[in-house]
């Protein structure tokens, strides 16, 4: 038991389920980005523990790219939420149901 | 060891926190907090290097950034939230699904041989750098594109409609 | 070769017209329609002038020894020259009484069309050829009574004729199906030669055949019980009720039953029938014209009436005299009907008699030929083709075994009746003051016919006289040998001599009845005006029930069963497109459900 929680992987994949049920429950934009963000941080962190467990450098260089992703991904990202807001005048994520039915 | 206890679990809770806060700002905060404790969590693991990378990086220019959209969009607190009834109501489907998600995620790494491999030394700065100029400067171009066409895309949609 | 010639050339000018008909002026088409059937009755004449005796010329073998081919004996010949003849006429007649009307293509096309499918149907040597002609003249009745078609009653009309007739086919259709499955033919002359070989008299088979045959000739004919719809038909041109439906399609149900006549001697009780429907006919029919307002609708009933005399006949066995009545009420049927078109030419298709009279001073043509024709209907004695006919049938009636008494004296009462009804119309139509005024007058393209019809009318009485009075008897010689003799009694009952004062008297009395008793008459709507409720209990009986049926069915189960799978289709789609929201959200965790279930499979695996 002991072991498991002490293995780098329990943390990532308990960071990442987190972000997971926070996608699928939350309807705010904002939070939404976060859980996306939370998941891609759970990743990242699983790649850094594990090429350290490894002795296998490349992990390291994702964990780089993964960051670099994610800013990047969250700019446009926010810039198109911010275009949402002023379209539909509120941030839930429940107002895009146009693809209904 | 008992530190590295601490650290799980305050990072876990921080994330909790975070998704679960009312009002964004919140959310954010608390994120940067868990984010702190991971950074911790990290140094205890010998990567000194993550750890400085996800504090700069992640929590000083990606969480700002967060920070400072959210101030712009200026949202009244009501505006930001769903009750949390109904909150309760939606929540029990992808909690039996994110369990079982979880559940596989745990058994995967429990029953792998992934534990049982111990590296010898966690990396140096130094051994990174030097993997990163020597085999990965064709990825470091790429991010770099990467961050410019986001640049770009950004302001382009970012831009007020002025019609 | 001038035998195929007969039915072609009508064919060939339908084909013509109706290709071409539409562009041409009025004179052209006129020209063709009556050039078509006048080259018809030329070659029939020829082919009569050199008949040297029975002959089948097959033009295209088919199957076995159903094959397109035509039997020229003294009946077809007979048949051919008589509707081709009238038919010239009446065609003649018809470009002066359309010279206003449109669609005189259409017209002439379809009235060469019937000429020709008619001349199919006497010809036949067999009876899917016979069908052929039969189901052709159907389809002419019906373009020919709705013609003009804007009207919606004659398109009912159309449609009742064309249905009644239909479910009378249903029986001839039946006849040649048991004939070729009993007998191995549908060649008329081997069918009548095996039926005589392999049945004995009153054979079930027989009966059979001959009954479903009496049922077709019924509905062709106007007979009971499929007699409804010539009253109707009377609603198309009068040059049409003329052709159609007094001298030809009527009379070829009297045909069919003439030319299997051999098969009809097989079943004492089929002939009984056939006895049996034209005595009742005649008589309701005649007593319905008796009530009738409208002029055509008279000789329409007259019409059905005379043909039941021609039943009467068949029934007793005197082919040659119901031949011999066929004649004569072509032509004085003919010219009654072409009178009352110039009645209706010249004062605007009215034809209720009580708006017409007084058209003896100002219609003399249609005044004296319509006189001629009602003589001749009345059986005139003496003078008329009409008594000699009428004379010769029932003479036959009573001196024969098949027929008797009874059948004698309902002849003699019909006669009696005809007189009745016939003078009363032409009392309310010509007598009295005129209540319709005359606009148009009639010019020589409708004198001439009438003048023809009017001779022939009264000459061709003379080719069957009876035996105490100048014993003449051409018929009898011509039709010799062609059907089974009739069977007389061995002691007459009355001298011949006084049968034939009996029915000039009964004439007489009639026509003296009629034209004194209906000086004052007024409308009748009573239930003989409406065919004594046929028509009621028909779409009681029949058209109720297959309506209500239809619209039962109107969404068929075939239907049903194939729209059912599209319509479980469309209530799955809709069930499971619930499962898109358009949230984002929902699709998350539709992707985590189906991640959850892979990974389920991969570790239960």
């Amino acid at each position: 038991m002991t072991s498991v929680i002490e293995s780098p992987l329990f943390l990532a994949s308990s960071i990442f389920t987190i972000g997971l049920l926070g996608f699928m429950v939350r309807r705010n934009l904002i939070f939404l980005f976060l859980a996306v963000e939370i998941m891609m941080l759970a990743s990242a962190y699983a790649f850094v523990t594990l090429s350290n467990q490894f002795s296998d450098v490349d992990g390291q260089l994702m964990f780089l790219m993964i960051l670099a992703v994610a800013a990047a991904e969250l700019c446009v990202g926010l810039a198109i939420m911010m275009r949402f807001e002023e379209r539909n005048k509120s941030l839930n994520a429940d107002a895009a149901d146009h693809l209904k039915g | 060891m008992s530190a590295y206890y601490i650290s799980v679990f305050l990072s876990i809770l921080a994330i909790l926190l975070a998704l679960s806060a009312r009002q964004a700002m919140h959310g954010i905060l608390y994120l940067l907090f868990g984010l702190i404790a991971l950074a911790f969590n990290l140094s205890l693991l010998g990567s000194g290097y993550g750890a400085v990378l996800l504090m700069i990086i992640y929590a000083g220019a990606i969480m700002v950034l967060f920070v400072f959209v959210v101030m712009l969009l200026n949202q009244p607190p009501s505006h930001l939230e769903v009750t949390v009834g109904a909150l309760a109501r939606q929540f029990l489907g992808p909690l039996m699904l994110g369990l079982c998600v979880f559940a596989f995620m745990i058994f995967a790494t429990s029953t792998s041989a992934v534990n049982a491999i111990q590296g010898a030394e966690p990396f140096s700065v130094k051994a990174i750098a030097e993997a990163l100029f020597r085999d990965g400067w064709f990825f470091i171009e790429l991010i770099s594109l990467l961050l410019t066409a986001a640049l770009i895309g950004a302001f382009h949609v970012g831009k007020r409609q002025e019609s | 070769m001038l035998l195929g010639a007969i039915p072609l050339l009508p064919f060939v000018t339908f084909v013509v017209l109706l290709l071409v008909g539409a562009r041409l002026p009025r004179y052209a088409i006129s020209f063709i329609g009556v050039f078509g059937i006048a080259c018809s009755a030329i070659c029939a004449l020829i082919c009569a002038s050199t008949y040297t005796g029975v002959q089948t010329q097959i033009y295209w073998a088919w199957i076995g020894n159903i094959n397109f081919a035509f039997y020229l004996d003294p009946l077809s010949l007979f048949m051919t020259c008589m509707i081709s003849f009238v038919a010239t006429w009446i065609a003649v007649f018809s470009v002066r009484f359309m010279d206003e009307e449109d669609g005189t293509a259409r017209f002439f096309g379809s009235m060469n069309l019937f000429v020709a499918s008619m001349l199919v149907l006497v010809l036949a040597d067999n009876l899917l050829l016979l069908l052929l002609g039969w189901e052709g003249v159907g389809l002419c009745s019906y373009l020919l009574i709705g013609f003009w078609y804007k009207n919606k009653a004659a398109g009912r009309a159309a449609t009742k004729a064309f249905i009644t007739t239909r479910i009378g086919d249903v029986g001839l259709l039946v006849a040649m199906l048991f004939a070729l499955v009993l007998l191995g033919t549908l060649n008329i002359q081997d069918l009548l030669g095996q039926a005589a070989i392999n049945w004995k008299p009153g054979s079930m088979e027989a009966t059979i055949i001959a009954l479903c045959i009496l049922f077709a000739a019924t509905g062709k004919s106007a007979q009971l019980p499929l007699q409804t719809w010539l009253p109707d038909a009377m609603l198309g041109p009068t040059p049409v009720s003329a052709l159609i439906h007094a001298a030809t399609m009527v009379t070829a149900g009297v045909y069919l039953i003439a030319r299997l006549s051999g098969l009809f001697a097989l079943s004492p009780i089929a002939q009984t029938m056939v006895l049996a429907v034209g005595a009742a006919t005649l008589l309701i029919a005649g007593l319905c014209a008796l009530a009738q307002n409208d002029l055509k609708r008279v000789l329409a009933y007259s019409t059905m009436s005379q043909i039941g005399y021609m039943f009467l006949a068949l029934g007793a066995g005197a082919y040659s005299a119901a031949m011999f009545h066929l004649l004569t009420h072509a032509f004085f049927k003919a010219l009654l009907f072409l009178s009352a078109g110039v009645i209706g030419y010249c004062a605007h298709h009215e034809y209720d008699m009580f708006k017409l009279g007084g058209l003896k001073k100002l219609l003399p043509l249609a005044y004296y030929s319509f006189l001629v024709g009602a003589l001749c209907l009345c059986a005139l004695p003496l003078v008329t083709s009409g008594f000699y006919s009428k004379e010769f049938i029932l003479s036959g009636v009573l001196f024969s075994i098949d027929g008797g008494v009874f059948a004698w004296m309902s002849g003699l009462l019909g006669a009696f009746v005809t007189g009745l009804y016939t003078f009363r119309a032409i009392t309310l139509t010509f007598f009295g003051e005129a209540k319709t005024p005359v606009v148009h007058k009639p010019g020589p393209l409708m004198a001439i016919p009438l003048g023809v019809l009017a001779l022939f009318s009264i000459v061709l009485g003379f080719l069957q006289t009876p035996e105490d009075l100048f014993h003449i008897h051409k018929i009898a010689d011509w039709f010799a040998g062609s059907f089974p003799d009739v069977r007389l009694h061995s002691t007459l009952i009355l001298p011949e001599w006084s049968t034939l004062l009996i029915a000039s008297a009964v004439s007489m009395i009639g026509i003296a009845v009629g034209l004194l008793a209906y000086k004052k008459s007024r409308p009748v709507d009573s239930v003989f005006t409406r065919g004594l409720g046929f028509d009621d209990l028909y779409g009681l009986a029949v058209v109720v029930p297959y309506s209500f049926l239809s619209r039962l069915l109107r969404r068929d189960i075939f239907g049903e069963m194939a729209l059912s799978f599209a319509r479980t289709v469309y209530s799955m789609a809709a069930f499971l497109g619930r499962v898109q929201t358009g949230r984002l959200t929902d699709y998350a965790s539709l992707i985590t459900f189906s991640l959850v279930v892979i990974l389920a499979f991969l570790v239960l695996r």
